[in-house]
């Protein structure tokens, strides 16, 4: 049987978002805490009771460094049929679902839960620290990271994210006019969400072009801001829980693709995994990507939204900056982008990154929207970036 | 080479950073005698790195260290946000035989370097450890 049929019994039951806070205001909490309020706050969106989750999508916690889903579930007071761990940072959310998607499709689970606490948790040992401080790069004894680039002091996203933008800007220039155009959309689709940590706060490309540069090439105001946030989702049987009166959500192509960890060491820089994941997904689903309705790219960094709109296919690699200037980003535009402020306007949680991009996509699908909701939108293509450029996804969402 | 710690990174005394596995602790070694050594696969000769028991090309594990004679071609430029006193810049080189790795570069030298041009090996003494750079 096609795996995307027996999608057919299969529905998003409840999404929740955080509102995202500045770091400062947001007191350290433990990710079990957080999970465990997650979790209640989604219950409550699908009025349903703790005892019907039987299945559990998380990512490593904190508190344990082993048996993360096991300790999840035995927090939150629950008997799972199911659980799964998955470490994709910012493809997480979409690699979730899929995993629990296929749970709930194959019968191993009535109603998943996956949940990405987004706050700090306090900060107790030194591998705390060094978690904090080199975040994807491990400074453990035997990683190639410890050994051949923290002593250098290569870490952090923002070196790599600006090894990316140089090689691109040696390649096809990087055109100071379409960045800053690019991250004065996703500022003005903000300003029609009120949860995000930019509503309220517009921006001129003249802002963006003069922020200060972090590492060449790459501006301040090209980077998302770190918040403090999280989400939690619940993908059910729609034999169980029937369709809430909402637009069935359905994945109809999904891919992932995984990477050289530092892109440094990839002899072309630019072959993302991105682009194999994009075409596979969209040839899974059917789809040409001139067909969709809205596009939910990941957008760590201005440069990652550069790339992806060249991986998906919507122009070709090196020809971004012209698409960029051509077209209108916003819900009534010729490209509808993170129509919700992607996460360069909604504040980016952590791990729970993705979430913006995954409930901005399934918001629109159900015509949830009001301020800014696509006057016909039945499909969205949703990608996913975790590491630099390192693991990511794309996923075709379609309503119906 | 200096095990414990890295004196330029604020990391503690117990830091597991720049220790050598049993195989990486070759490459290393000959570092200290000014010699730039990657690993070549005997089997398809690819040249992989950083070191490690597999070949990346092809799975097999006879790799062995020869050492590199050539150039280095500057990929990138980056100015971390800490590094030790006499670095100012990192660069991504690219050896003759296809492998990047990163390279400090030296405060005096960081100014002149240009993306894709070629330059010679040199080595650069860091805290007592000798990282191939570029001149």
């Amino acid at each position: 049987m096609d795996m995307y049929e027996a999608f057919e019994q299969v529905d998003i039951i409840a999404t929740y978002q955080k509102k995202p806070v500045k770091l400062g205001n947001y007191p350290p909490t433990t990710q079990l805490e957080q999970i465990a309020v997650l979790t209640n706050s989604v219950l409550s969106e699908a009025g349903l009771p703790l005892s019907e989750i039987d299945g559990l999508v998380c990512l490593p916690i904190n508190e344990s460094r082993l048996f993360a889903p096991s300790t999840v579930g035995d927090y939150l007071g629950l008997r799972l049929n199911y659980a799964d761990l998955v470490d994709v940072g910012g493809a997480s959310a979409l690699a979730m679902l899929w995993r629990a998607y296929l749970a709930v499709a194959s019968g191993q689970s009535n109603l998943v839960l996956c949940v990405i606490p987004g706050g700090i948790p306090p900060v107790t040992t030194e591998e705390d620290v060094n978690l904090l401080k080199y975040g994807a790069s491990s400074s453990k004894f035997g990683s190639p990271q410890a050994e051949f680039e923290l002593p250098l002091g290569f870490w952090g996203q923002n070196i790599s994210y600006a090894i990316a933008a140089q090689d691109y800007r040696q390649r096809f220039g990087y055109d100071d006019d379409a960045v800053s155009k690019l991250v004065v959309s996703h500022r003005e689709n903000a300003q029609l969400n009120k949860d995000a940590i930019f509503y309220g706060k517009p921006l001129t490309a003249e802002d963006v072009q003069a922020s200060r540069v972090v590492v060449d090439p790459i501006r301040k105001l090209e980077i998302v801001m770190p918040v403090a946030g999280g989400g939690a989702f619940l993908v059910g049987s729609t034999k169980r829980y029937g369709n809430q009166n909402k637009r069935q959500i359905k994945p109809v192509g999904y891919a992932e693709c995984y990477s050289e960890k530092s892109l440094y060491h990839r002899s072309d820089m630019l072959d993302t995994p991105l682009k194999y994941a994009a075409a596979r997904a969209l040839d899974a689903a059917k789809f040409k990507i001139s067909d969709i309705n809205a596009y939910q790219l990941y957008d760590c960094y201005a440069i990652t939204v550069l790339l992806g709109l060249e991986d998906i296919g919507l122009c070709a690699r090196g020809e971004a900056a012209a698409f960029i200037l051509d077209n209108d980003f916003s819900f009534v535009g010729s490209v509808p982008l993170n129509t919700g402020g992607g996460q360069l306007g909604f504040g980016q949680a952590g791990m729970a990154g993705g979430l913006v991009q995954l409930f901005e996509a399934i918001s629109q699908l159900r015509h949830e929207l009001d301020d800014r909701q696509i006057p016909k939108c039945d499909s969205v293509l949703v990608t996913g970036t975790g590491g630099v450029l390192s693991e990511q996804n794309a996923m075709l969402l379609v309503a119906g | 080479m200096k095990n414990a710690q890295c004196g330029w990174i604020n990391t503690g005394e117990e830091s597991d950073m720049l220790k050598p596995s049993k195989v990486t602790v070759d490459y290393w070694s000959a570092l200290q005698d000014k010699k730039l050594k990657i690993q070549i696969c005997q089997k398809c000769h690819k040249n992989v790195f950083y070191p490690r028991p597999l070949c990346t090309g092809c799975g097999a594990m006879e790799l062995e260290y020869e050492e590199y004679q050539g150039g280095i071609t500057v990929i990138s430029i980056v100015a971390p946000e800490s590094v030790a006193q006499n670095i100012s810049h990192l660069i991504v080189g690219e050896l003759d035989n296809g492998v990047r790795l990163l390279a400090p570069i030296s405060t005096n030298n960081a100014m002149c370097l240009q993306i894709g041009a070629r330059y010679g090996l040199a080595f650069l003494e860091i805290d007592g450890q000798l990282f191939p750079t570029v001149v």
